[in-house]
C-alpha cells in the first residue's frame, strides 16, 4: 500500500520535474526545432562571409535530434540531477541547464547505440537511423554530444566550476565509450565469457557514467565538495549497474520488453553478455549450446526462445534480479549516508525504488 | 631543378614537424597502443572499483584508433598549430599536446566520415570500419573526439586559458558537424546542387574548422591578441577552402591521386557536391544529366566517365582552379600581413605552397 502510494507520487514528481527540463527556453536555444535564421546558431558558430544552407541543418540535425527528444521517456537522469541539487540546498535554476545537458547526452547515446547495435526500435517507434539513415543519425548524435557539453555554459556558475564540469563531462564520456567498447567487443569474440566483475565494470562505465554525471552536476550546482562527491560517484556506479541489470531483465520478459525492442530476446540476437547470460553459462549443463546461440546472433525466434529457456532453467533471471536489488540497496545505503535529510532525499530514494520496480524500459 | 629542390625540402620540413607531434610521449598517454594496466587509463577517465577487461579495450578501442593513426598522413594540421605558436613567440613545448589533439580529432573525423560515406579505402588501406566493423569504428572515433579535448591537461597553461581552449574545441567540433550535415543532406536530395555561397559555407565549416582550430590553439599558447586571432581565422578559412578545392580537383584529375583511392572520379560515385560540380551545373548544357548521374551513386565506369566528360567540357575544372588560386592568394597575403617576420613564417609559407602545388 505504502509502496504503491509512493510510486504514484514519484511518477507525478517525475512528470513535474521533467517538465522543468523540457519547457526551459535553454533547451531550444541549444537545439532549435528548426533553424530559420543564422542568429539561431550564433552563440556557437563564427560569422563568415558566406550564406549557409540553413534548411540542411533543420533537415539533417534538428529533425533527427528532435525525433528522438520528442519521445521523452521519463527523463529520470535529468530529474536525478535536479533532486540532487535541491537535496544539497542548491539553486534549481542553475541545475536546469545541467539537467538538460544530462538528457541531451543520454538521447545522443541512444541514437548512436541503436546504430551500433542495429536496433530497429526506440521508445516504441522506429529508431532514428531507420527514419533518417545511419549517416545523418551518427552526425546529429555527435553534434548533440558536443552541444550537451556546451550546455554547462548556460549556467551562471563560476568559470572554475564550469571548467571542472566540462572536464567531468569529457571524462564520463570516455568512460561511457569504454563501457560500450567492452559490451560490443564481448559479443564479437566467439565463446567469450567475461567475469561478473567485468560485467559490473562495463555497466558502471556504460550506464553509470550518465548517472554519475547527473549526480555530479547536481552536487556541483549546490557547491558540494570532495568526500561527498566521491560517495555520490560510488552511488552512481551502483545505481548504474542496478539499472542496467533491471533493464536487461525487462527486455527478456514478455509483458515489458516492447518499448525498445523489436521482439522478445533481442539481446540474445545481439549476442549480449548480460548478467543472466553469464550466470547461465556458469550454471547450466547446456552452457555450450547457449554460447553457441549467442555467438550465432540468431534471429530465429525458436532459437531465441531456446536460449531464453536455458537461462530460465538455470535460475539466471532470479539471480540477476537479486543482484540488481543488491546493487540498488547499496545505492540507497550510500544515499542515506551521503545526502542530508530532506524532502529531496526522500524523492531520490523513491526514484531508485521506482526505477527498480518499473515494468517499462526507461 | 631549383623548384624540385624546394619541393623536396618543404616535404622534409613537414616531416620534421610531424615527427615532433608523433614522437611525443603525450600521444600514447592520451591513446595508448595497448592497455596493459589500469594506470594506462586512470589519468583521463573515471574508473570504478571493479576490474575492467583491459583486453577488450585494447582490441575494441586502441586497435581501431591506431589502425587509423598509424597511417599518419601529412599531419599539417598539427604542424600549423606548432608553427603558429612558434611564429608568435609562444612556447612550442606547450603547443605539442594541442597539435596532437588536432591530429586526433582529424583522425576521428576520418574514421566516422568513412562510416557515414560508406568509403571502403582510406590512405591506401581498407577503411577502419572495413577492418573492425562499423560499431567499433564509430565508438573509437567518438572516443578520440573526447580524449583529444583532454590534451589541454598535458600543457601547463593557466586554468583560465585551458577553459578557453575547451570552449574552442566544442565550437569547432559543432562547426565540423554542421558542415558535414550539409554535405550529407545535399547527398540525400536527388538533383540538388547548392549555390557557390552555400558550398563555400559548407567547406568553411567542414574543412575550415580543422584549420581554424590548430591555428587558434597555437595562437592562444602564444597569447595573441583578439584582433590577430580574428585575422588568423580568416586566413584559416581561406586556406581551408583552397585545400578542399584542390583535393576535389585532384580527385577528378590526377591519376596518382586515384591510385590511393579505388579509381579516378570516386567522388562522382559518392555523388559528392564539390565546387567543380557546382560550377559545371551552372554552365553546362548537360547539367541535368550530370545531376542524374550524381544521384545514381554509380560505380559504373562508363557513367563515371560520362560525368567526367560533362565536367571537363563545362570548363568547371579551370574555374575551380582559379578559385583555388584566389583563396590561396588571400590566405598568403594574410600570412604576410599577420605573421611577424621569422623562420616559422617562412616554413608555414613553404608548407602551404607544398600542399597546394598543382601537380599531384
Amino acid at each position: 500500500m505504502l509502496g504503491k502510494l509512493r510510486s504514484r507520487t514519484i511518477a507525478q514528481l517525475l512528470k513535474q520535474y521533467s517538465q522543468l527540463i523540457w519547457s526551459d527556453p535553454c533547451l531550444e536555444r541549444l537545439i532549435p526545432k528548426q533553424i530559420s535564421s543564422p542568429a539561431d546558431l550564433s552563440h556557437y558558430t563564427r560569422q563568415t562571409p558566406f550564406t549557409a544552407d540553413l534548411n540542411s541543418y533543420t533537415e539533417g540535425i534538428c529533425r533527427p535530434v528532435w525525433s528522438m527528444l520528442e519521445r521523452r521517456g521519463k527523463s529520470w537522469r535529468g530529474v536525478l540531477c535536479l533532486f540532487t541539487a535541491q537535496a544539497f540546498g542548491g539553486d534549481l535554476k542553475q541545475a536546469i541547464p545541467l539537467a538538460i545537458s544530462t538528457e541531451l547526452l543520454h538521447n545522443a547515446s541512444m541514437m548512436i547505440d541503436d546504430v551500433e547495435d542495429k536496433s530497429e526500435v526506440a521508445r516504441g517507434k522506429p529508431a532514428v537511423h531507420m527514419l533518417f539513415g545511419p549517416e545523418l543519425t551518427i552526425n546529429a548524435a555527435c553534434f548533440l554530444y558536443f552541444l550537451a557539453q556546451l550546455a554547462v555554459q548556460e549556467t551562471t556558475l563560476a568559470w572554475q566550476t564550469k571548467a571542472r564540469l566540462t572536464e567531468m563531462y569529457t571524462r564520463e564520456l570516455l568512460a561511457m565509450h569504454l563501457g560500450q567498447c567492452s559490451d560490443l567487443q564481448w559479443s564479437r569474440v566467439p565463446g567469450y565469457v567475461p567475469t561478473s566483475q567485468q560485467f559490473c565494470q562495463m555497466a558502471a562505465s556504460k550506464t553509470g557514467s550518465v548517472v554519475r554525471l547527473a549526480l555530479r552536476y547536481g552536487a556541483e550546482a549546490a557547491k558540494c565538495e570532495g568526500k561527498t562527491i566521491e560517495k555520490l560517484m560510488e552511488l552512481g556506479d551502483n545505481l548504474g549497474i542496478a539499472f542496467q541489470i533491471h533493464d536487461d531483465l525487462l527486455s527478456l520478459q514478455v509483458e515489458t520488453y516492447a518499448l525498445n525492442k523489436k521482439y522478445l530476446g533481442e539481446d540474445i540476437t545481439e549476442g549480449k553478455r548480460t548478467l543472466m547470460a553469464l550466470h547461465a553459462v556458469q550454471q547450466s549443463h547446456r552452457a555450450k549450446r547457449l554460447l553457441e546461440l549467442l555467438d550465432r546472433k540468431t534471429n530465429d525466434l525458436v532459437e531465441v526462445s531456446e536460449a531464453l529457456s536455458i537461462m530460465n532453467e538455470s535460475g539466471s533471471l532470479e539471480y540477476a534480479e537479486k543482484e540488481g536489488d543488491r546493487f540498488a540497496a547499496k545505492a540507497v545505503a550510500l544515499l542515506d549516508e551521503t545526502v542530508p535529510d530532506s524532502e529531496s532525499k526522500e524523492h531520490m530514494r523513491a526514484l531508485v525504488h521506482f526505477l527498480m520496480q518499473s515494468k517499462l524500459s526507461l | 631543378m631549383l623548384r624540385g629542390l624546394l619541393r623536396r625540402s618543404s616535404a622534409d620540413l613537414l616531416k620534421r614537424y610531424s615527427q615532433i607531434i608523433w614522437a611525443s610521449p603525450c600521444l600514447e598517454r592520451l591513446i595508448p597502443q595497448s592497455i596493459t594496466s589500469v594506470q594506462d587509463l586512470s589519468r583521463y577517465t573515471s574508473l570504478t572499483q571493479f576490474p575492467p577487461d583491459l583486453n577488450a579495450y585494447t582490441e575494441g578501442l586502441c586497435k581501431p584508433a591506431w589502425s587509423m593513426l598509424a597511417r599518419r598522413g601529412k599531419s599539417w594540421r598539427g604542424t600549423f598549430c606548432l608553427l603558429t605558436t612558434k611564429a608568435f613567440g609562444g612556447e612550442v613545448q606547450q603547443a605539442i599536446p594541442l597539435a596532437i589533439s588536432c591530429e586526433l580529432l582529424h583522425n576521428a573525423s576520418l574514421i566516422i566520415d568513412d562510416v557515414e560515406d560508406k568509403s571502403e579505402v582510406r590512405r591506401g588501406k581498407p577503411a577502419v570500419h572495413m577492418l573492425f566493423g562499423e560499431e567499433l569504428a564509430i565508438n573509437a572515433g567518438c572516443y578520440l573526439y573526447f580524449v583529444a579535448q583532454l590534451a589541454v591537461k598535458e600543457t601547463t597553461l593557466s586554468a583560465e586559458i585551458q577553459a578557453r581552449l575547451s570552449g574552442l574545441y566544442l565550437r569547432e567540433l559543432l562547426a565540423l558537424h554542421l558542415g558535414q550535415c550539409s554535405d550529407l543532406q545535399w547527398n540525400r536530395i536527388p538533383n540538388f546542387m547548392p549555390t557557390p555561397e552555400q558550398y563555400f559555407q559548407m567547406v568553411v565549416s567542414k574543412t575550415g574548422a580543422m584549420v581554424r582550430l590548430p591555428v587558434h590553439l597555437g595562437a592562444q599558447v602564444a597569447n595573441c591578441s583578439v584582433e590577430t586571432i580574428e585575422k588568423l581565422m580568416q586566413l584559416s578559412e581561406n586556406l581551408g577552402i583552397a585545400f578542399q578545392i584542390r583535393d576535389d580537383v585532384l580527385n577528378l584529375e590526377s591519376e596518382t591521386y586515384a591510385a590511393s583511392r579505388k579509381y579516378l572520379g570516386e567522388d562522382i560515385t559518392e555523388g559528392k557536391k564539390t565546387l567543380i560540380t557546382v560550377f559545371a551545373c551552372e554552365t553546362s548544357p548537360k547539367a541535368a544529366r550530370l545531376l542524374e548521374i550524381l544521384s545514381m551513386k554509380t560505380s559504373n565506369l562508363a557513367l563515371v566517365q560520362e560525368a567526367l566528360g560533362i565536367i571537363k567540357d563545362s570548363g568547371a575544372l579551370g574555374r575551380a582552379n582559379q578559385e583555388c588560386i584566389r583563396f590561396q592568394t588571400q590566405a598568403e597575403s594574410l600570412i604576410n600581413a599577420v605573421f611577424p617576420q621569422c623562420e616559422a613564417k617562412d616554413h608555414l609559407k613553404a608548407i602551404v605552397r607544398f600542399l597546394l602545388q598543382r601537380s599531384a
